[in-house]
């Protein structure tokens, strides 16, 4: 079976549509002139992007109310990282209600995929996806992130509290 | 006499935008993300430099992204003998910086074929990340011998 597609008026007559994309064109440039719209371009490192809350950036470690980590060396994100580039060393704490808490935390960073499984994973929220993404760096520039940097950079100011408090974790049975 | 001073120093500014041309060797899901450079969103050319080049021989400045096979070691090694002057090297994304995360056989890292300059860690790493980048290798070249002449000459014209 043959189709034939028979020539309408307006495909034979293809000025009209030229000047209608001609005129979408010049409508623009007039807009773009006259600044009744905003530029798409970013001027980078001037301005900047507002990421919004879910943004996978950095990985914080959130610390307890007395300042101390938060995290209990479950070790459930190492398991669960598919990119296998946390390194937790478990230690035994001196404080008897605490079971054991980790003495090392290491990300490297150039292995991450930033895929928040560990985010995910943790049942205390003691590891967080951050706001800002990650920095780059020179051949040779520390990448391999451990406690200090994760928990106590300087953009924390100070370090994130865990909302997820002693007393409420125990009375929710996690 | 200020005139030209000012020539001068564009003359200059000219020759050193020369090493400022980029050549994309990209594939994977980073470079999505590094030819949105090219875009009218973060339109790289608006900071001076060249990005619409096809020939590396032009190039200065090479950025390798993606998941690195044999096969795409022994055209990396190509082009990066083909790039002229000093050159430097930018590695995108978590699959070229250290295997893929993903696939264990038959992965290549970009130091296994070529010296690093730059990392830039992520799965993607954002647009940012890269410009941020590109500006870092502007810090270090500035040290580098033979485009310490031009930059002093260029300080010294104020
Ligand atoms: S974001 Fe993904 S790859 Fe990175 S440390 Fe967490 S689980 Fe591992
Ligand atoms: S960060 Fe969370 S999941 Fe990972 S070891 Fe610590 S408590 Fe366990």
């Amino acid at each position: 079976m043959s189709i034939v597609k028979r020539v309408e008026a307006n495909d034979s007559w293809y000025m009209p549509a030229i000047f209608k994309g001609l005129g979408i064109t010049f409508k623009n440039m007039v807009l773009n002139l006259v600044g009744k719209r905003e530029m798409i371009t970013l001027n980078y490192p001037e301005e900047k992007y507002e990421y919004s809350p879910r943004f996978k950036g950095s990985h914080i470690l959130t610390v307890k109310k007395d300042g101390s980590i938060r995290c209990t060396a479950c070790m459930l994100c190492a398991t669960y990282c598919p990119a296998e580039c946390i390194t937790i060393k478990a230690a035994e704490s001196e404080d008897p209600t605490v079971e054991k808490f980790p003495i090392s935390y290491e990300i490297d960073t150039l292995r991450c995929v930033y895929c928040g499984f560990c985010e995910e994973a943790c049942p205390v929220d003691a590891v967080r996806m951050g706001p800002e993404w990650q920095m780059p760096g020179i051949n040779g520039a520390n990448f391999v992130y451990d406690i200090k940097q994760l928990a106590r950079r300087p953009q924390l100011k100070g370090g994130i509290v865990s909302v997820v408090d002693e007393e409420e974790r125990h009375k929710a049975g996690i | 006499m200020v005139s030209l001073k000012q020539s001068l120093k564009s003359f200059l500014q000219k020759l050193d935008n020369k090493s400022r041309s980029i050549y994309f060797l990209t594939q994977g899901c980073c470079s999505i993300e590094v030819d949105n450079l090219c875009s009218s969103n973060y339109d790289l050319q608006r900071l001076g430099y060249t990005i619409d080049i096809d020939d590396p021989r032009e190039a200065t400045v090479l950025i390798v992204s993606g998941w690195i096979n044999p096969a795409f070691a022994e055209k990396i090694k190509e082009v990066y003998s083909q790039i002229s002057g000093d050159k430097a090297v930018i590695a995108v994304g978590a699959c070229s910086i250290s295997k893929s995360p993903y696939v264990d056989e038959n992965g290549l890292k970009l130091t296994d074929v070529l010296p690093v300059d730059i990392y830039v860690p992520g799965c993607p790493p954002r647009p940012e990340a890269i410009i941020e980048a590109i500006r870092l290798l502007e810090k270090t070249k500035e040290n580098r011998e033979t485009s310490k002449i031009i930059y002093g000459a260029i300080r010294e014209l104020g």
